[in-house]
């Protein structure tokens, strides 16, 4: 019998039926480890009754919560794959996912039921699995890879890229099993932690939320994203981790309350996006804890995770995790180069078109290409420096768009930056240009202005084109920087 | 249509799909009820940005900011005037 992530949260609820798996707001809002068994053996009987078979893949159209971990382990619960399908995408999105990858069914809120229908199809009527939950059967609109069927999948995450490459990314139970063991060796989660959860369950929850259910820990979860919320909830529970976004630390630094974090917290790790240096010093002046950060790529799990409370070390990604090793393939005389990694839990596949694990390592000698680029400290530490495809070359001399935006963001006048190389037909390559947030109740500053402020600090070629104000930058629905400029919007 | 009403009518559609709960008004608690977790508040923010050019800074991201309809509409109606 091949391995089932359901089996191992109920193997962990037998051990411990009474304790405390899912902790709301309120003190006493709490789901039990035998509790949520039960939920999420009932779902899946309600499953199977509507249709579901192993091996069918299930799109999970619902909000994140208590109930999507229900759901996600329901259907694995029925041999069955899980794609999730973020609401907050628009219907041309979820219809790129209908596109790239078949799925036979999905799970959605009946409230966000019509956002689901503008994207697909479906002649079938909803079966209802909960108040506020039905089960669909959907059209498909394309063929599964034959390749799937003899992989144990238990994820298909669909990825637009940031480059517009669109990936779905196959992980098997297996697989989330060896990576959430290679991560735990770091992190030794156990009964004992309450984890305060933060971020969307569409983009994380292969390592983490089921490293806390296999593990026995207990999941947090706030009414809101207020900074007051937070720190309210943490305290009340005694969190021992928390895992948030940038941002979250930033809600929680700002609140003006004499709220504080309780003493048991031993991890605060941060993860979607690098975290600006500001931010962390803002934090350790307000609660005197460093933020722990982390690499994190959905390909390879988190093989790297800084777990030191030295302030020195702030701005790495930590050292690589005893399963994962990693290989820096650094130009002659350069300090840096692309990450290549190798080790335990990485993908199984990319989807369409198909191409195993075996085949990616195959083309690299062994090892993972990120795409990313880092530098390691004297003791080990991994530095992550900048996305290789994002690489900007002007007349032949190339740099990376987060030094410069490094830069801007330390002027006075800016709250945030992107860089971006512009591919235009001149011997100069692709010029840089920037995009510009400005910060609350400061004046714009001029081109001129700008232009002197950089050439302090950077090479002439670095220094923008053009710097071009914005209301907002656009992220990912996982927090990191869309350096597109066409999905901008100017004064 | 006026921010006030324009809040009024997304938070309806978004928040509640429609169909408000009882004793719903333009006081009615968005924190207390739920209406206003993390993910609606971002929506919020970036509805309030794009469609009436209210800008949040981090200091504006506080409970009584979006405690209701009413606190709404006078945190954007400042924000504009301040803004001018």
């Amino acid at each position: 019998m091949n391995l089932n992530l359901a089996e191992c949260f109920f193997q962990k609820a037998r051990q411990q039926p009474g304790h405390p798996l899912i902790l709301g707001q309120e003190l006493d809002d709490k789901t039990s480890y035998a509790e949520f068994q039960a939920k999420v053996e009932s779902l899946s009987g309600k499953l199977r009754d509507a249709g579901v078979n192993p091996g069918d893949n299930i799109g999970l159209h619902y909000q994140s919560g208590r109930d999507y971990i229900a759901f996600v382990y329901a259907i694995w619960n029925c041999r069955a794959c899980v794609t999730p399908l973020p609401f907050e995408l628009t219907a041309t999105e979820k219809q790129q996912i209908f596109q790239y990858i078949h799925i036979d069914a999905a799970i959605s809120s009946v409230r966000l039921l019509d956002q689901l229908l503008s994207a697909t199809t479906t002649e079938q009527k909803a079966f209802p699995l909960t108040e506020q939950a039905v089960y669909l059967k959907l059209n498909a609109q394309c063929e599964a890879p034959p390749q799937l069927a003899g992989i144990n999948a238990a994820f298909i995450r669909f990825t637009s890229g940031t480059t517009g490459d669109a990936k779905g990314v196959v992980l098997s139970h297996e697989s989330i099993f060896e990576r959430i063991h290679a991560a735990n060796q770091i992190l030794e989660i156990g009964a004992k932690d309450r984890i305060l959860w933060l971020l969307s369950m569409d983009y994380h929850f292969a390592v983490s939320i089921v490293a806390y259910l296999t593990f026995g820990a207990s999941i947090i979860l706030p009414k809101n994203g207020f900074g007051i919320t937070l720190l309210t909830a943490a305290s009340r529970h005694q969190a021992t981790l928390i895992y948030g976004s940038p941002t979250h630390y930033a809600m929680m630094t700002q609140d003006d309350s004499n709220a504080s974090l309780p003493p048991e917290l031993r991890l605060a790790i941060v993860t979607t996006t690098a975290l600006h240096e500001d931010a962390a010093a803002n934090f350790y002046q307000r609660f005197g804890r460093v933020l722990n950060e982390t690499y994190g790529i959905i390909e390879l799990g988190l093989p790297a995770i800084n777990v030191s409370q030295s302030r020195d070390k702030q701005g790495s990604v930590g050292r690589m995790l005893p399963d994962y090793t990693l290989r820096l393939d650094c130009p002659p005389d350069q300090q840096q180069g692309e990450i290549t990694i190798t080790g335990k839990g990485m993908l199984d596949a990319y989807y369409s078109p198909w191409r195993s694990r075996e085949t990616l390592l195959q083309q690299n000698d062994g090892w993972f290409r990120t795409g990313d680029l880092g530098r390691l400290d004297e003791d080990g530490f991994l530095y992550i420096v900048g996305r290789s495809k994002e690489m900007i070359s002007v007349g032949g001399m190339k740099f990376f768009p987060e030094e410069v935006e490094a830069v801007l963001e330390k002027h006075p006048a800016i709250q945030s930056a992107t860089v971006f190389g512009v591919k235009e037909k001149s011997s100069w390559g692709e010029p840089a240009w920037s995009h510009l947030v400005l910060k609350e109740n400061e004046d714009q500053p001029s081109e001129d202005a700008l232009r002197t402020y950089c050439k302090q600090y950077l090479a002439a070629h670095k220094i923008p084109a053009r710097f071009l104000w914005v209301r907002q930058l656009s992220y990912t629905a996982s927090g990191k920087k869309i350096r597109n400029p066409d999905k901008l919007r100017h004064f | 249509m006026d921010i006030h009403d324009a809040l009024r009518s997304y938070i309806i559609n978004e928040a509640f799909k429609g169909t408000v709960p009882e004793g719903f008004d333009d006081d009615y608690d968005l924190i207390e009820s739920g209406a206003v977790d993390s993910l609606f508040m971002m929506n919020l923010i970036t509805y309030l940005g794009q469609q009436h050019q209210v800008e949040f800074g981090m200091n504006d991201m506080v409970p009584k900011n979006f405690k209701s309809i009413n606190a709404l509409s006078e945190f954007s109606r400042n924000k504009l005037a301040s803004a001018q």
